[in-house]
């Protein structure tokens, strides 16, 4: 049970400043209740991502996506536009779309087959009004179509406002925009380069150990040989995002290949590289010659579905042959990193079912950027 | 021109509507043996439903008048 009086005091002690603040409470990680609030405050009134542009890589390409219990259609319309949709018919409410799929042409409901143009106007009403008789005057088809979901889209990221009551798109994203202006280059998805881990942790321990290079030294031992700890750096825009950069990236995938790097940055990326946390489930790293995001899909208070992509900065090194080994060196070399965190993060997990674990404390220099992520989630949920 | 045994037949074999193109085709052919327009309008609702699902704007607009001089639309 979530006691929310004890829950407000838990969030005040989590807002104070890192060295005397405490982590975020038990219930929160383990508890149905606070899950559903999450849901609520931070999913449903905040910006979400629920996929990728590449998701639908065609015209009239669907992909049914359910955001903690939500349904959504992500579909790409026939002139190429993305578009967010409840998936569900407004006649009955079944789910409309079950599985990816391309429409050539208008999405019918299996049920009674009431018909949607991909703009999401109601199209067809058959039989509405009887057999035969396809109107009829309680239903109103320019009242009646498809509920669009608010979305934005940056660097291939699909994010979504469910309630309608966030600030514009544009506003969430423009503090990271400003920061990576150097990334807002074309993006091509690397073939066979998409990836999936399934986490028995709270979504929120997967975004707290992505924010901070402390636990770099002991889980990710192959990094210390080139990036050392004391080559990486905070990043921190409170209750924005939060996250690392390294100084060091120094990529050794073949002697012979390398990928091509984006056109025009600047020097201080022929070696730097970032890690950044885009409240409240992307995990995102930029390095010169590619990117990769971690779209985070909370399915339970302990369980998280990590959904992998990497992007490329030609068509020629994400689709060609010639650089398909490449590809997949790159992409088992980040599965493998990333399959490091899972033991802490499902440890830290099964350590939030201890009664008498009070949240934590954080390094003051250390945890910053974590610390961070906590602030902003009891922001949200205050 | 198949008969309403074959039409039948045919319109079972695709219960899920994974052949458009095919059903719209089906379901005229049902209708063109038929002789009121009540029993017309119901193929041809279907025929018209499944030219959408198609994206054939040529077919669906074809069976938008059809269907509104019948009265279904």
């Amino acid at each position: 049970m979530l006691d929310h009086a004890e829950l407000t005091q838990a969030l005040k002690a989590v807002t104070q400043p890192v060295a005397s603040a405490r982590g975020l409470p038990n219930a929160l990680y383990t508890s149905a209740e606070g899950f559903a609030l999450e849901r609520e405050r931070i999913f449903q009134h905040g910006w979400a991502c629920i996929g990728f542009g590449a998701d639908v890589p065609n015209k009239g390409d669907a992909k049914p996506i359910d955001l903690l219990g939500i349904p959504l259609l992500l579909l790409r319309d026939q002139t190429g536009e993305l578009r967010v949709f409840e998936n569900v018919c407004r006649h009955r409410g079944m789910i409309l779309v079950a599985e990816p799929k391309n429409f050539g042409g208008v999405i019918r409901c299996p049920y009674h087959s009431w018909c949607y143009s991909q703009d999401g106007k109601l199209r067809a009403t058959p039989h509405v009004g009887g057999p035969g008789i396809n109107v009829h005057e309680s239903i109103d088809p320019e009242r009646t179509g498809l509920t669009p979901v608010p979305m934005g889209l940056y660097m291939d990221m699909v994010f979504v406002n469910i309630s309608g009551t966030a600030e514009p798109f544009a506003d969430f994203i423009a503090p990271l925009r400003a920061r990576w202006a150097d990334f807002d280059k074309p993006l091509f998805h690397g073939a066979g380069s998409s990836f999936q881990l399934d986490v028995a942790c709270n979504w929120k321990l997967a975004v707290e150990n992505y924010c901070e290079s402390y636990h770099l030294p002991w889980i990710h031992p192959g990094l210390n040989s080139y990036s050392r700890l004391e080559d990486h750096y905070h990043i921190e825009a409170p209750r924005q995002f939060s996250g690392q950069g390294t100084l060091v990236y120094n990529p050794r995938l073949s002697e012979t290949q390398a990928f091509p790097d984006f056109e025009g940055l600047p020097a201080k990326w022929d070696k730097a590289a970032e890690y950044i946390a885009i409240y409240p489930n992307i995990l995102y790293g930029v390095h010169r010659d590619h990117t990769f995001a971690i779209r985070l899909d909370p399915k339970a208070p302990d369980h998280t579905i990590e959904n992998v992509e990497i992007y490329y900065t030609s068509e020629e090194a994400a689709q060609s042959p010639e650089f398909a080994a490449l590809r997949k060196a790159n992409a088992a070399l980040w599965k493998e990193v990333f399959i490091e965190d899972i033991f802490v993060v499902e440890g830290m997990q099964k350590g939030r079912g201890a009664p008498n674990f009070d949240g934590g404390r954080f390094s003051a220099v250390m945890d910053s950027p974590t610390h961070c992520f906590h602030d902003w989630v009891a922001s949200r949920l205050a | 021109m198949p008969d309403a045994q074959e039409i039948d037949a045919a319109l079972k074999a695709d219960p899920e509507g994974r052949n458009p193109a095919r059903l719209t085709k089906l379901h005229e052919e049902a209708a063109a043996l038929l002789s009121t327009a009540e029993e017309q309008r119901f193929h041809l609702t279907h025929a018209w439903v499944y030219a959408l699902v198609s994206g054939n704007t040529a077919q669906s607009n074809a069976l938008e008048k059809r269907l509104t001089s019948l009265g279904g639309l």
